[in-house]
Formats: structure tokens, C-alpha cells, sequence
């Protein structure tokens, strides 16, 4: 009696555990699924050569979201700190009794654009790219789906940091021109 | 002037000439040189109105994707 309650107090913590985690990380069985799938598919390939292109490719992909979410990610924070020493120039021209509203609405939307940008940077950065192998025929299109798959996903990201950017630059020339208003 | 000097008077006339109507072209041959060089010194003097905040933005590379796969189209192609 004692026993089956014990069994079945550690089956439902087990039960438990396993839905909390895949609460947590509701994509992380299917990653693990698509990478178990991609090995298996990639040991089918009778060529070894194009067998190594392929893993290296995988790889590859996988890297350069790494390196461009990460580059973008820096590049943020220093649009940031940009937009940090504007705002207090600007605050110190409001003090001299300036006219800053101008800054001020350039400052607001060079931070949500950044903020923007961080969201998608950070998604950006969740996504993972497996090339999804179907058979040794079609090997060349299936690597070049998950190749312009990456690829234009990436270009969509830069475009709302470059929006980022040209906000910030929007934000100092605003600066730029309250300054020269008065002088 | 006698009739002996009147082909060395002419002479001199003539080489005086051409010798004026070089320099004439060499100084506007110089001139025409000399202009681009007058627009590059202008244009280098002209002021800058880029502020330290821009110039540290334009300093930041948001990467070329093209350039990021390349080597990896290079492989595709090897497939």
C-alpha cells in the first residue's frame, strides 16, 4: 500500500517536472527531434564528401546567427549609450532655458526603435536553422531552403536595426539643430 | 638697318615670337592644372558639421550578410 503511493507520488512529480519543463522550453523537443532527424538523415548520404558539406553547413549556419545576433546586440547598446550622452546635452541645453522639444520626440523614437531592435535581435538569436535532409537527390535544395531561409531572415533583422540607427542619428541631429536654434 | 642685317632682324623676330607663344601656352597649359588642385584645397577646408555622437554611429558595422555567406553558397555548390 505504502509502496504504490510512494510509486505513484515519484510517477506524478516525474509527470510533473517533464510538463514544467516543456512549459519553459516549448520548443525544445521539437529542436531536439529536428537535430536527432538531421544526424540520422545525414548518415544515410552515401557520399562522404558531400556528407561533410553538409554538417559543415549545418554548423556554418548556426554560426553566423550566433556571430550577427550577437554583433547586433553590442551594436544596441552602444546606440544606447549614443543616445544617453544626447539626451543629456539636451538636458543641459532645456537647463540654459533651450527650446528641446524637438530632441525630446527624436530621443522617444530612437528608443523605441532600439527597443524594437533588441526584441527582434533576441528572437533573432532563439531561432535555429536545421537543414531538413529528404534524400540524397534533393540534398542540394534542401540545404540551399535553410541557407536563403537564414539568409533573409537575417536581412529583415539588420533592416529594423538600420532603422534603429537612423533614429539615433535623427535624435542628434534634432540636438544639432536646437544648439544651432540659438546660437 | 642695312640690307645685311634686314634676314638676321627677321630671324630674331620670328624666333622672339614662337619663344612668346610658348610661354603663352605653357602658363595657360598650367593653369588648366592648377584648377582641380584649387577645388580639392577648398573642399578640404570646408567645415564639418558631424558631431562626436555621429561619428562614433557611422563607426558602427552592421555586417554585410552577402559577405557572411559566401563560403557558405560556395559549398552549396559543391553539392
Amino acid at each position: 500500500m505504502g509502496k504504490g503511493v510512494l510509486i505513484s507520488i515519484f510517477v506524478f512529480s516525474l509527470l510533473a517536472h517533464f510538463s514544467l519543463v516543456s512549459a519553459k522550453y516549448p520548443n525544445q523537443g521539437t529542436m531536439m527531434l529536428r537535430r536527432e532527424t538531421f544526424k540520422d538523415k545525414l548518415s544515410e548520404i552515401q557520399d562522404t564528401r558531400k556528407q561533410a558539406i553538409v554538417e559543415r553547413v549545418n554548423n556554418t549556419l548556426a554560426n553566423i546567427n550566433t556571430r550577427r545576433t550577437n554583433n547586433w546586440t553590442q551594436v544596441l547598446e552602444v546606440f544606447t549609450n549614443i543616445l544617453n550622452k544626447v539626451e543629456e546635452k539636451k538636458d543641459k541645453l532645456a537647463s540654459e532655458g533651450k527650446d528641446v522639444s524637438g530632441v525630446e520626440t527624436a530621443i522617444a523614437n530612437a528608443r523605441t526603435a532600439i527597443q524594437n531592435a533588441e526584441t527582434t535581435v533576441s528572437n533573432q538569436a532563439a531561432e535555429t536553422y536545421i537543414i531538413d535532409i529528404q534524400d540524397e537527390e534533393t540534398l542540394k535544395d534542401s540545404v540551399t531552403e535553410a541557407k536563403n531561409l537564414l539568409k533573409s531572415d537575417l536581412k529583415e533583422v539588420r533592416d529594423i536595426v538600420s532603422e534603429a540607427k537612423e533614429a539615433v542619428r535623427d535624435a542628434i541631429h534634432a540636438l544639432n539643430e536646437a544648439r544651432a536654434a540659438d546660437e | 638697318m642695312t640690307t645685311d642685317q634686314k634676314p638676321l632682324v627677321l630671324s630674331l623676330g620670328t624666333l622672339l615670337i614662337i619663344v612668346m607663344v610658348l610661354l603663352v601656352a605653357l602658363v595657360l597649359k598650367n593653369n588648366r592644372y592648377m584648377q582641380p588642385q584649387r577645388s580639392e584645397v577648398t573642399y578640404q577646408l570646408t567645415p564639418t558639421l558631424t558631431s562626436d555622437e555621429e561619428k562614433e554611429l557611422d563607426t558602427l558595422d552592421l555586417g554585410d550578410i552577402e559577405t557572411e555567406f559566401r563560403q557558405v553558397e560556395s559549398d552549396i555548390e559543391q553539392l
